[in-house]
C-alpha cells in the first residue's frame, strides 16, 4: 500500500498543481478589469502624483480637507515613485487612467495627444482670476487658445553663493544686477587651487544658462527651432571658455554627472557660486542652514533671464466624473495648498507668491530676489514632441561640450536634424488624418 | 491495453501539471508579445490614438538612406551610432571569457575553504543591478570617486570616467567585466574543467608538457564547447544589454556615447511614445542576434554545442 502511494505521489501532485493553476487562472480571468468595490453612495476619483517625502503629506492633507468639504466624493491618492510619466502612460494605454494627474515638463507630450480635458469653458464660468497668474507660465497650458490646466507652482533657477568665501577673497557680495564681467572677475578670484594646480574650489559650478545669453532652443511665440543663432553659439563658447580657458567651472557634462552632489559640494566649499533650482531649495534650506549663504540672480550676459518650468494637475479627458474632478482641480489653486507646496515651487498665483516672499524668516539671505526672478522667466515652450527634440539638442550640446564638434557646426547640424524631425512629425500627422 | 492508456493519461497530466506554470508565463509574457511586436512594427502608434498601418515605413525610416543636401545620409543616424556603441561594448566579451576561465581555474584547485571563494566570486551575479550601478557611479565619480583617489595617490591623474565621450564606453566594459567574470560564465567553465579527464593531464606530464602547454593543448580545446556556448550567450546578451548601466549611470550620455540599442528602444517607446518604431528596432535587433547566432553555429563550431 505504502509502495503504491509512494509510486503515485508525482501523479497526485501533478494533477493537484494543474487543478490549482487552472483555478487560479480562471479566477484571475474572471476578476480582471474589476476595480476595487466603489464606496457606497460616493463618487470616486483617482489622483496620480509623484511620490515625494515632502509633498506626499501635503497632497494627503489637501485630499482630507477636500473630502471633508465634499462628503459625496472619495479621492484615491496614487503616489507613484520613479518613472511617473511612464507609469501614467501605461495606465492610460491599459484603460485605467487616473481621473486627475500631476504634470510637469512632459505636459505637452500628453496634451498634444489629446489626453487632457479642455477646461476653457469651465474656467470662463468659474471665479478663478487668470490675471493673478504669471502669463508666461499660464500660456504653457494653452494650446490653440484652449486651456488644459492651470499651474499651481512655478519652478525657477537662481544663483546661490557662499558669503564667507566672498569675504575671504575680499570681494563685495554680488549685486542682483551683476553682469558677466563682474561674475568672471569674481569667479576667477574665488577659484582656489593647491600648489600642484589641482582645483579645490571652483569659482562657479554649473556654468551659465542659455537664458542669460538671450538664446532659446525654440521661439517662444512660434515654437520654431532657433538653436542656430549667434546667441546660442555664444552660450556654448562662453561656457567652454569658463571651463577650459579660465578653469573656473567644471564642464557642463561633468556637472550633469555630479548634479546629485552639487549642494553637498557647495557645502564643502568645492564651489563658491552655484546655479540652483526651486525643486531643490527645500533641501538647500536644510543642508545649508548653518552656512553663510545667499541667493541672487544669474549674472546678465545679454539680458537677465532665468529658466522656468511649472507643475500642474490635469484632468483626464475621458474621466467619468468631470464635475467632481473639476472641483478637486480647483482646490489645488487654493492659497493653503500653493503655500504648502512652496517647499518645492513658487506659488503660481502672484497674490499667493507675494505672501511667500513676505515671509523671509528661516529663509536664506536675499530670498526676496525671487520676486525679481519671476519677472525674467524664460520657460521652455511646450512644443509638440518636446522630449524627443530636447534629446536631439542634448546629444549635440554634449558633443560640443566634449569638444568633438565646433559650436557652429554642432548647432547647424542640430537645427537641421530638429527641423527634419518636425517635418516628419507633421508628415505623420497628415497621414494620420487621411 | 487499457492499463497502458491509463498510464499515458496519467503521465500527460503530470507533465502538463509541471509544465503549465512555465508555459503559461512564456506564452503570456514572451511568445504573444513577440508576435505582437512583429505586428506593431508595421504600425505607427503613440498609445493615445488608434494604431495607423504604415507598412514598412518604420523599417525604411530606421535602416534607409536618402539624399540630403547632395549627400547620402542615413534616415536615422542615431540608430547606426547606437548600434556602433552596442558592438563596441561587446568587445568586452572575450575579456570576460578569459578572466572567467582564469578564475575558474583558480577555483578548480582542491584547497581548504574553496567553497567560500566560489561563493564570493559568484556574489556579483545575485546582487541587485541598480544598487551595484549606483555604487559604480560613486566609484567612478570624477572628483569624489575612490578610483580617482587611488590613482591620485600613485600620481596618476584620473580621467572623467563616465562623463567623457571617449572614456564612458571603456568604463562600461570594466563594470561589465566585474559583474560577468565571477558569475555564470565562471560556473560553466568550472563545470567544464571538472569534466576534463585527469588522465589527459597525466599523459601530457609524462610526455614532458609544461603547465602552459597543458593549458593550450588540453584545457582550451576540451573547453571549446563551453567557450562556444558562453560566446554565443555573450553575443545575445551583448546585443540586448547596456540598458541598466546607461539608465542608472549616464542616461545614455555623454552625447549618446553609452546609448545602446536597448536604451534607444526604451527612449522611443516610453519617452517619445513611438511604439511602432520601437518595435521595428526590436525586430532589427532580433534579426541581428539571429543572423549572428546562425553564422556562429554554421561556421564557428556546430560540433561544439554543449
Amino acid at each position: 500500500m505504502l509502495y503504491e502511494i509512494k509510486k503515485s505521489w508525482p501523479y497526485i501532485l501533478g494533477g493537484f498543481l494543474l487543478l490549482l493553476y487552472l483555478s487560479l487562472g480562471g479566477y484571475l480571468f474572471m476578476t480582471s478589469g474589476n476595480k476595487k468595490a466603489p464606496v457606497k453612495g460616493k463618487i470616486e476619483l483617482t489622483l496620480a502624483v509623484p511620490a515625494g517625502l515632502k509633498t506626499a503629506p501635503i497632497y494627503r492633507d489637501k485630499i482630507r480637507q477636500f473630502e471633508k468639504e465634499h462628503p459625496d466624493i472619495k479621492v484615491n491618492l496614487m503616489e507613484i515613485s520613479g518613472g511617473f510619466y511612464q507609469k501614467v502612460l501605461v495606465m492610460i494605454a491599459g484603460g485605467v487612467a487616473p481621473d486627475l494627474m500631476w504634470m510637469g515638463q512632459s505636459f505637452s507630450e500628453f496634451a498634444d495627444r489629446g489626453v487632457f480635458m479642455d477646461i476653457t469653458d469651465r474656467l470662463t464660468a468659474s471665479d478663478i482670476d487668470l490675471r493673478d497668474y504669471e502669463s508666461k507660465i499660464l500660456n504653457l497650458y494653452k494650446i490653440d487658445d484652449h486651456y488644459y490646466s492651470l499651474p499651481f507652482g512655478v519652478d525657477v533657477s537662481f544663483m546661490i553663493y557662499n558669503r564667507k568665501l566672498f569675504r575671504e577673497a575680499g570681494l563685495p557680495y554680488p549685486d542682483d544686477n551683476w553682469d558677466y564681467d563682474t561674475f568672471l572677475k569674481d569667479a576667477v578670484k574665488l577659484t582656489r587651487k593647491t600648489e600642484s594646480g589641482k582645483i579645490i574650489t571652483y569659482g562657479c559650478k554649473g556654468g551659465l544658462p542659455i537664458e542669460v545669453f538671450g538664446a532659446s532652443i525654440f521661439d517662444p511665440e512660434t515654437g520654431k527651432v532657433t538653436c542656430n543663432t549667434p546667441e546660442m553659439i555664444n552660450y556654448f563658447k562662453t561656457n567652454l571658455e569658463l571651463a577650459h580657458k579660465y578653469k573656473i567651472t567644471p564642464t557642463p557634462e561633468e556637472n550633469a554627472a555630479l548634479s546629485k552632489d552639487t549642494l553637498e559640494n557647495f557645502k564643502q566649499e568645492h564651489s563658491a557660486i552655484m546655479l540652483s533650482h526651486t525643486m531643490r531649495w527645500n533641501r538647500a534650506f536644510d543642508l545649508l542652514k548653518d552656512m553663510d549663504w545667499a541667493m541672487t540672480l544669474t549674472p546678465k550676459v545679454k539680458r537677465n533671464g532665468q529658466w522656468a518650468s511649472s507643475q500642474a494637475i490635469c484632468i483626464y479627458r475621458d474621466t467619468k466624473q468631470p464635475d467632481a474632478a473639476w472641483k478637486l482641480f480647483k482646490s489645488f489653486q487654493s492659497k493653503d495648498f500653493q503655500l504648502a507646496m512652496s517647499c518645492r515651487t513658487i506659488p503660481a498665483r502672484k497674490s499667493i507668491a507675494k505672501v511667500l516672499f513676505r515671509e523671509t524668516e528661516n529663509k536664506p539671505v536675499n530670498f526676496k530676489v525671487l520676486e525679481k526672478v519671476v519677472n525674467v522667466l524664460y520657460p521652455t515652450p511646450r512644443v509638440p514632441h518636446l522630449q524627443e527634440l530636447m534629446a536631439v539638442f542634448g546629444r549635440f550640446s554634449g558633443m560640443i561640450f566634449n569638444r568633438q564638434i565646433s559650436a557652429e557646426d554642432g548647432m547647424a547640424q542640430c537645427e537641421a536634424e530638429m527641423n527634419r524631425r518636425i517635418a516628419k512629425f507633421k508628415e505623420n500627422e497628415q497621414k494620420n488624418k487621411k | 491495453m487499457q492499463l497502458i492508456k491509463k498510464s499515458n493519461i496519467q503521465r500527460n497530466v503530470v507533465a502538463w501539471g509541471y509544465l503549465f506554470p512555465n508555459l503559461s508565463g512564456f506564452l503570456v509574457f514572451t511568445l504573444i508579445p513577440v508576435f505582437l511586436a512583429f505586428a506593431l512594427s508595421l504600425f505607427r502608434w503613440d498609445i493615445f490614438h488608434a494604431p495607423v498601418f504604415v507598412g514598412l515605413d518604420n523599417f525604411r525610416d530606421l535602416l534607409g538612406f536618402s539624399w540630403r543636401d547632395g549627400v547620402l545620409a542615413a534616415n536615422d543616424p542615431e540608430f547606426w551610432q547606437y548600434l556602433g556603441n552596442t558592438l563596441f561594448l561587446m568587445m568586452g566579451i572575450p575579456l570576460n571569457m578569459l578572466v572567467s576561465l582564469l578564475i575558474a581555474m583558480l577555483l578548480n584547485r582542491k584547497l581548504r575553504g574553496i567553497g567560500f571563494f566560489r561563493t564570493v566570486f559568484y556574489l556579483p551575479t545575485i546582487c541587485g543591478g541598480v544598487g551595484l550601478f549606483l555604487l559604480w557611479g560613486f566609484i567612478f565619480a570624477p572628483e569624489i570617486g575612490i578610483m580617482n583617489k587611488v590613482l591620485e595617490a600613485i600620481g596618476i591623474p584620473g580621467p572623467p570616467w563616465l562623463t567623457d565621450y571617449y572614456w564612458a564606453k571603456p568604463t562600461f566594459i570594466l563594470i561589465g567585466l566585474w559583474g560577468a567574470m565571477g558569475g555564470t560564465n565562471m560556473l560553466l567553465y568550472l563545470a567544464g574543467l571538472q569534466s576534463i579527464p585527469p588522465e589527459l593531464y597525466e599523459a601530457a606530464r609524462v610526455d614532458g608538457a609544461g603547465k602552459f602547454q597543458q593549458f593550450i593543448c588540453i584545457t582550451v580545446p576540451m573547453l571549446s564547447p563551453t567557450s562556444f556556448f558562453i560566446f554565443i550567450m555573450g553575443i545575445i546578451h551583448g546585443f540586448q544589454g547596456g540598458f541598466n548601466a546607461a539608465f542608472v549611470l549616464t542616461q545614455g550620455g555623454p552625447a549618446g556615447s553609452t546609448t545602446t540599442l536597448s536604451y534607444y528602444i526604451y527612449n522611443h517607446a516610453f519617452q517619445w511614445f513611438n511604439m511602432g518604431y520601437a518595435a521595428a528596432i526590436s525586430l532589427v535587433l532580433f534579426a541581428l542576434v539571429l543572423v549572428i547566432t546562425i553564422v556562429n553555429w554554421r561556421f564557428g563550431g556546430k560540433n561544439n554545442a554543449v
